[in-house]
């Protein structure tokens, strides 16, 4: 570790860590009730388990992401962190009102936590994914300004380095972008237009700068290659994934109310949205190919690998599946937009966030890896997560397929409710593939706890001055 | 790095002029235009009548100006690049300014342009035809304006001294996305303004 | 004017009579297979043109080139092939 206030992103990471673990047990409980509609009923209805499911995803991840930006701006910016306390005030300040806001989904029906939560001053609850109390809501503005007042003084005082200033751009978007969480029009079409402001231009705008910084921030240090040909290849698929995601927008635009100019607009571009992905993943196994050095963390350069493989099939080619007008007709919210979801967040953002951790959590207990059989049971766990994420992909993509054959694309369309019991097979495999994935995330937790094996201690700075020359 | 100052047309290079970066950026624009002129197209070829016979009413006058002015100020843009290349800074400077001239008045009119169409009360909504009409013309306009931008900032830099016969990758960087602008213009003009 | 400039200008004059033979068949609004062949044939010359002397690439020897002559021709073919079925 080479400045002291990087310390404080190991709290976000094992925060992150554990709502990640929080997360699956409500997937598969809520794969469970795909098969078995009232179990756990009515202590965990559906709707909770799905609101807990997504929430805690989001929240995890904004951990992982304020972690490694904690972690690396310090490191970019050649100096402290303008202030640890504020950091470690708002990461208690977001824990426990992430912890109150879920607790009120499991505890309190949803119309009772509006009430509680005085929903009726600034009604903004009741929408996917931004069910959040309008109290959590504002705390959620509070500490991500917080936040970005912190890691923006530091980066603005010390040294600018491309990854930090796309970082801080990215970061800036995501806390600008959520504001639109707050305006929710009585009209439904409007509704919906400016919820995606929210929800699409995060996932597919700012975040993928998030995700392209710290991509390059880690693959800078793992393989030694000059800063100025990262910097490039950084600069031209950034340009390509705001043009393409901004304007593709409009793929979320073509059945709600909205001008039928968007199905062109939102084909067309979001057509493209994978070129950025594949161009990131040409990028990683470039830089890994040249690599200057061999990093002892082999377990970080295999995550930052398969960040970029799996970014690229999961928001590239499972987005680009279904994104063209005339396919979305009839794919539309079925189970193949399920299993894009599942295998984008997987690939881009879980893994992005795990490849931080991998590289810096060694980092921040003092040594520059973990130990050789840490690093083969995090290994593990990186194939174990992975290739069940590609089954559970695979599985709702079958489902979704079948959904659409018999529901959608047919002359002789059967009732939703007798289309899942056909595809109630996949639907299994699926929680299957889900159990195993638990498995390689319990894995991936002990990983952290295996002791043994020699050690790469950081004993001076200037072991680490080598790793740091660009 | 070219010597030459003066090279004959059977001396060549190995790369593309300019940064590859920009390169990459070049083809993945080339991709969206080309995908957006196909779309066209196609989307003609389902309703061929009502795209003649809205094609009428567009300003081809202005359209054909508007190629000349794109041209015209790539050919500056051109002797922008082969001043450099003589190591004369001043000329290139020079050239590069009318090329930005000309990109502006390409932009001026193209505004006007809008306007006449925005006072008819035609609007993305008005038809196939027109939706096709305003979204390329008005991200082609996108371009103009960005390549405009690149063309000063690589003029201020001329300007200060940056560039020289033995270092001019920038100007070449700026040149090519320069006249990746005017080759898509020449796609455009032809298929939207004339071709039925 | 210096050898590289002439023959640009030369290029310049070329592309300036094909667009003003393209704004004529607009404005005389002639239309049709063989005009829009013509018109094709005008778009692949002067784009090839621009392509070989503006942007320079004929003195080029790397295969990344022919990406942008590629690029010309399947655009030019494709929209050729969009007129043809709506004959």
């Amino acid at each position: 570790m080479k400045y002291q206030s990087q310390a404080v992103a190991k709290p976000y990471f094992i925060a992150a860590i554990g709502l990640f673990i929080g997360q699956i047990l409500f997937g598969l409980i809520m794969g469970m009730q795909y098969v078995a509609g009232d179990f756990l009923f009515p202590e965990i209805p559906f709707n909770v388990a799905r609101m807990v499911h997504t929430n805690l995803l989001i929240v995890w991840l904004l951990f992982g992401f304020m972690g490694a930006a904690y972690f690396l701006v310090p490191e970019e910016s050649e100096r402290e962190l303008h202030s640890p306390l504020l950091a470690k005030i708002l990461f208690w300040v977001f824990l426990v009102a992430g912890a109150l806001t879920v607790l009120g989904y499991l505890l309190v029906p949803y119309a009772r936590l509006a009430e509680l939560t005085m929903n009726d001053l600034l009604p903004t609850m009741g929408r996917e994914f931004l069910e959040q109390p309008t109290i959590t809501k504002i705390g959620i503005v509070i500490v991500a300004l917080g936040f970005v007042y912190n890691i923006g003084v530091t980066i603005l005082a010390g040294r600018k380095t491309v990854v930090s200033l796309v970082l801080l751009t990215g970061l800036v978007g995501l806390a600008v972008l959520f504001l639109f969480s707050f305006y929710n029009p009585v009209n439904v079409v409007n509704d919906k237009f400016y919820w995606w402001w929210v929800v699409h231009l995060w996932v597919e705008g700012v975040w993928e700068l998030i995700l392209a910084s710290i991509l390059a921030f880690v693959l800078i240090k793992v393989t030694g290659v000059d800063r100025e040909v990262i910097e490039k290849w950084m600069y031209v698929i950034i340009a390509m994934a705001l043009i393409s995601g901004l304007i593709g927008t409009g793929h979320h635009y073509f059945w709600i109310g909205a001008p039928e100019y968007w199905q062109w607009w939102g084909s067309i571009f979001s057509a493209l949205e994978p070129i950025p992905f594949f161009m990131m993943t040409v990028f990683a196994f470039n830089m890994v190919n040249r690599r200057r050095r061999e990093h002892p963390n082999k377990a970080a350069v295999l995550w930052a690998l398969g960040t970029a493989v799996m970014a690229f099939l999961g928001a590239g080619v499972w987005g680009f599946l279904h994104t063209l007008a005339p396919v979305n007709y009839y794919t539309h919210g079925s189970q193949l937009t399920a299993a894009h979801g599942h295998m984008a967040f997987y690939g881009a953002y879980v893994m992005i966030v795990l490849t931080i951790i991998s590289y810096s959590m060694p980092i921040l207990r003092g040594q520059k890896a973990g130990s050789p059989r840490a690093q083969k049971v995090e290994i593990w766990s990186f194939w174990l997560m992975t290739l069940s994420m590609v089954f559970i992909t695979l599985f709702l993509t079958g489902a979704g397929i079948q959904q659409i054959l018999l529901q959608r694309y047919t002359d002789n369309p059967l009732p939703f409710m007798v289309v899942q019991d056909k595809i109630e097979m996949f639907y299994w495999m699926r929680e299957g593939a889900g159990v195993v994935f638990l498995v390689g995330l319990i894995l991936y937790v002990s990983a952290f706890f295996v002791k043994g094996g020699e050690r790469e201690e950081i004993t001076d700075s200037s072991g680490m001055a080598s790793a740091t020359s660009s | 790095m070219e010597t030459v100052a003066n090279p004959p047309a059977a001396t060549g290079r190995q790369d593309l002029p300019g940064d590859f970066a920009i390169w990459i950026f070049i083809f993945a624009e080339l991709l969206v235009f080309g995908i957006f002129f196909l779309a066209y197209a196609f989307a003609r070829a389902g309703n061929v009548e009502l795209f003649n016979e809205y094609q009428q009413y567009l300003d081809r006058e202005t359209g054909a100006i508007n190629t000349l002015l794109l041209i015209t100020s790539s050919f500056f843009v051109v002797r922008a690049v082969n001043a450099i290349k003589r190591n004369a800074v001043a000329s290139c400077v020079r050239w590069l300014g009318f090329a930005v001239l000309s990109g502006a008045v390409f932009a001026g009119l193209k505004l006007t342009e809008f306007a006449a169409r925005h006072a008819d009360g035609i609007t993305l909504s008005t038809n196939t035809f027109y939706m096709f009409y305003l979204s390329l013309t008005f991200f082609h306009f996108m371009h103009v304006l960005m390549g405009m931008v690149i063309l000063t900032a690589v003029a201020v830099k001329a300007h200060r001294g940056d560039y020289s016969a033995a270092n001019h990758t920038g100007v070449e960087t700026g040149a090519s996305y320069w006249h990746m602008v005017d080759l898509v213009w020449i796609v455009l003009f032809p298929l939207v303004y004339v071709m039925h | 004017m210096q050898g590289a400039d002439r023959k640009a200008a030369f290029v310049w004059l070329i592309l300036v009579l094909l667009t003003l033979a393209t704004y004529a068949v607009g404005r005389l609004g002639y239309g049709g297979v063989t005009v829009v062949v013509m018109l094709l044939a005008s778009i692949s010359l002067k784009g090839q043109l621009i392509i070989d002397y503006f942007m320079g690439l004929a003195q080029v020897r790397s295969r990344w080139k022919w990406v942008v002559t590629g690029w010309l021709a399947s655009v030019v073919a494709l929209i050729g092939m969009a007129y043809w079925i709506s004959i």
